[in-house]
């Protein structure tokens, strides 16, 4: 069980990761790369289906062709972490529910991990979802079946962008919608609410 | 003429047809973004054939600024785009 000072560290890489979207041109070791993807896939997945797979992508001309056909991606970064899912057996498994919605976020949840460890090595990340499926699935060879849920930027940050506002204590709620959690109540906040909540991380787009 | 002469073109339609497509479906503030890349990649290629001149660099680099400025803010979007659109009338208005 980790302990406090774990804990700590955690909460540091949760709190100072941003979504990069310029990287130097230093390429990312790709053993680092297969690393990251071997913690990415501790994340949970609904009814434990794993149906996902990764393609990891380093090679320049690739790439660019990937960046042509991605708006959300801003400049060709080092590499792209391509994270798909295998939609038949997501269905064969979970049926409608797990294809259409347990995929996508188990995705998502993926990619959440491997950001954050990413993070913790220096790493900087940005998960992209303006990308044209079929183009990218065209690019990669994906089989008809496998579906690019997210694409996922990484190389070493040219520059780290600053934390945009995060909602306040406002969107949290206990037991109830509108039922805040009174300041300095055992249920409420316990330290430094708002200046907690807010100025963190950026978004995928 | 490289065999790749042509490639940052080719890549630079599929980006706008990409995103015409992509905006069909994805959040309106996306448009404006993809407005402002598209110059900046614009920009982008005539400086890789030697065609971008410093003012077109320097709009450019203020562009590549505005998607996290929309993040952050739409009225500092809104500001840093008027502030630039401007330079650039100044400049048209100069070749009349």
């Amino acid at each position: 069980m980790p302990g406090l000072d774990a804990v700590r560290v955690l909460e540091d890489v949760i709190t100072t990761r941003r979504s990069v979207r310029r990287y130097t041109d230093a390429r990312v070791d790709i053993n680092q790369l297969m690393s990251l993807v071997r913690l990415g896939i501790w994340a949970p997945t609904g009814g434990n289906a794993q149906t996902w797979g990764f393609v990891v992508v380093t090679d320049e001309t690739v790439i660019r062709a990937i960046h042509a056909v991605s708006p959300g991606i801003s400049t060709p970064p080092p590499a792209i972490i391509a994270i798909c899912q295998d939609r038949k057996r997501a269905e064969e498994k979970g049926g409608v529910f797990g294809r259409d919605r347990c995929a996508p976020m188990d995705a998502a949840m993926a990619a959440q991990t491997m950001m954050l460890a990413a993070h913790a090595e220096g790493l900087g990340t940005c998960a992209v979802l303006s990308f044209h499926p079929r183009s990218v699935r065209e690019i990669l060879a994906l089989p008809e079946q496998i579906v690019p849920e997210l694409l996922l930027t990484v190389g070493y940050p040219a520059k780290v962008p600053p934390p945009p506002t995060r909602a306040s204590a406002d969107i949290i709620h206990v037991n109830r919608w509108e039922r805040r959690p009174a300041r300095g109540s055992p249920e409420g906040f316990s330290r430094n609410d708002e200046a907690c909540c807010d100025d963190r991380r950026g978004d995928a787009r | 003429m490289r065999p790749d002469d042509n490639r940052d073109f080719l890549e630079l339609v599929a980006f706008l047809l990409v995103s015409s497509r992509n905006l069909v479906s994805e959040p309106p503030r996306y448009g404006p973004l993809r407005l402002v890349e598209a110059a900046r990649r614009l920009i982008e290629v005539l400086e890789e054939r030697g065609l971008a001149t410093a003012f077109l660099r320097d709009i450019a680099s203020a562009a590549g600024e505005m998607p996290a400025q929309l993040m952050r803010s739409e009225d500092e979007f809104v500001q840093s785009l008027d502030s630039i659109i401007g330079t650039m009338a100044e400049r048209l208005a100069a070749l009349t």
